[in-house]
């Protein structure tokens, strides 16, 4: 055993090691000065020399759909006023919208300077998505509450999702049977990602399991199907709908890719592609890979509004299950 | 822009401590929880002694100003972090209920033998003095050089040296026994 199997035989001791994402606990602990919204970069000055660095943060931490939804927009969360609030958090909610294979979940961060709370995802779904390319099965005042069950441990063992509504027992006549599945999904795809674990969730109605929801069956406590299965295979983590950029900005999300490639565009409303490149994601199979751009210069183009396309490439010209796409509308000023 | 003639001036001048705790975070989160592994061999008391040692690096930004420094700071937080937690009676008790991981987060393709290879040379690491753990860790894992391992511990390049030789004979004698599994 020389000094190179020293190194293989430690490398690949921790080579199962995949760290759950902290990033919006350690934000929030250091989060004290007031700003709103504030995008990482903070106008240019950062960007301008950030190159170089941001080669090395492709090495992310590619756990983005296994449960680290906390992976969220590169901003950094807090309050306005003087005192500091330590539960700034980022809540992950997936919506329901249109693929190449049909509809499909994608996830979407928003900032919660609260009290972290169970419920906060599924009152993120009944609130609806700020893309508005995305939709929710959850009208306001469909779900009561979620919640940990302990099973007598420390570490929730179940998530209990209670509906406020007993007539989403059934499914609506205009609802197929394809789409109540999905919205089932759409729940527990979402609190897992609050509770940052792929718990099996158990949907009630009062103090009890309700045997269906939208007509699925739901006696037992549910565990998610796979995500390449039912998430879009390119999500945008960054920019958040709206971001108001300045100069320039480096965008981020999670797909599943040929080789690992994601491609991006700056475009006008009309879709005139302005800008383009490229992003490399890792590749893990049964999973969604995050990756994230060089920084983005968007200092040529007029103030205005502008979307962000990101999709994955597609190698087969057309004859494969085709690009995937996700896109946020971005403000330059 | 905020500033034009920032442009001009040296990254780890323009980096604020945000922006250097998104850096830092992306490129190293993950390779620094592993270092911890090794050195303490559990996951979530792992995930913990380096998220403190991230927020610890953010309160000291303003020293660092580099992220060089920064990340020369963050493996000595972790070194020391991690033998503070190892420590503290209890730790791998308290923490054992974090480690239950989802389902789907095991590999499906793991075989028994690379998960044992795994668990062995955790095992064996456990066994070794906490500086020659500390030495073969920072040298075999993250490839640092004498004079980093040196700084990073606060101990002489010659004990480095030292330590990492009797480390690394220990480490051997204690896996022989698995040769066959390796």
């Amino acid at each position: 055993m020389d000094d190179r199997d020293l190194t293989a035989l430690l490398q690949d001791a921790v080579s199962d090691v995949e760290p759950g994402d902290r990033l919006a606990e350690i934000r929030a602990a250091v989060s004290t000065r007031p700003h709103r919204f504030r995008w990482y970069a903070a106008g240019g000055t950062v960007l301008a020399v950030a190159a170089s660095v941001t080669v090395a943060a492709l090495v992310l931490n590619p756990n983005t759909d296994k449960v680290d939804d906390t992976t969220g927009p590169m901003t950094s969360p807090t309050v306005d006023g003087p005192t500091p609030t330590p539960t700034a958090h980022l809540v992950a909610a997936y919506y329901i919208g249109d693929t190449p294979l049909g509809p499909r979940l994608y996830r979407e961060f928003h900032v919660d300077t609260g009290i972290a709370d169970p419920s906060e995802g599924i009152d993120a779904l009944m609130a609806g998505p700020d893309d508005p390319d995305y939709r929710s099965a959850w009208p306001a005042g469909s779900l009561a509450r979620a919640d940990y069950a302990y099973d007598g441990g420390t570490v929730p063992t179940r998530i209990d999702v209670t509906l406020a509504d007993a007539s989403l027992r059934d499914r609506p006549s205009d609802m197929s049977e394809a789409d109540a599945q999905l919205a089932i999904e759409q729940v527990i795809f979402t609190v897992q990602a609050q509770a940052k674990r792929r718990l099996p969730v158990q949907f009630r109605y009062g103090s009890n399991p309700i045997d269906q929801v939208l007509g699925v069956p739901t006696s037992e406590p549910l565990a998610n199907s796979a995500p390449l299965d039912v998430l879009s295979l390119m999500s945008i983590s960054d920019p958040v709908e709206g971001l108001v950029v300045s100069d320039s900005f480096i965008a981020h999300g999670a797909a599943s890719a040929f080789e690992g490639q994601i491609d991006w565009q700056v475009t006008t409303l009309g879709r005139e592609a302005l800008l383009s490149g490229y992003a490399t994601a890792g590749m893990d199979p049964g999973h969604l890979v995050e990756w994230t751009t060089e920084p983005i210069d968007v200092s040529g183009l007029e103030p205005g509004t502008y979307l962000f396309v990101a999709s994955t490439s597609d190698p087969s010209d057309g004859e494969g299950v085709g690009v995937f796409t996700d896109t946020r509308t971005i403000r330059v000023e | 822009m905020v500033h034009a003639e920032a442009r001009a001036v040296t990254p780890g001048e323009t980096w604020d401590a945000d922006a250097a705790l998104e850096q830092l975070y992306a490129a190293h989160w993950r390779t620094l929880v592993r270092l911890s592994v090794l050195l303490l061999r559990d996951q979530g008391a792992a995930e913990e002694v380096v998220q403190d040692a991230f927020v610890a690096m953010h309160g000291r930004w303003s020293r660092l100003r580099d992220p060089d420094k920064a990340l020369a700071y963050l493996r000595q937080a972790v070194v020391n972090r991690s033998r503070s937690a190892l420590r503290h009676r209890g730790v791998v008790e308290r923490h054992a209920a974090r480690q239950a991981r989802p389902p789907d987060e095991a590999p499906a393709d793991e075989g028994i033998s690379g998960a044992g290879r795994r668990s062995a040379v955790l095992d064996a690491l456990r066994q070794l003095p906490e500086r020659q753990r500390e030495v073969l860790a920072l040298r075999y894992y993250l490839d640092l050089s004498e004079a980093e391992i040196a700084d990073a511990l606060g101990i002489a390049r010659g004990s480095v040296k030292a330590h990492a030789s009797r480390g690394s004979a220990t480490l051997r004698a204690l896996l022989a026994d698995q040769q066959g599994d390796l």
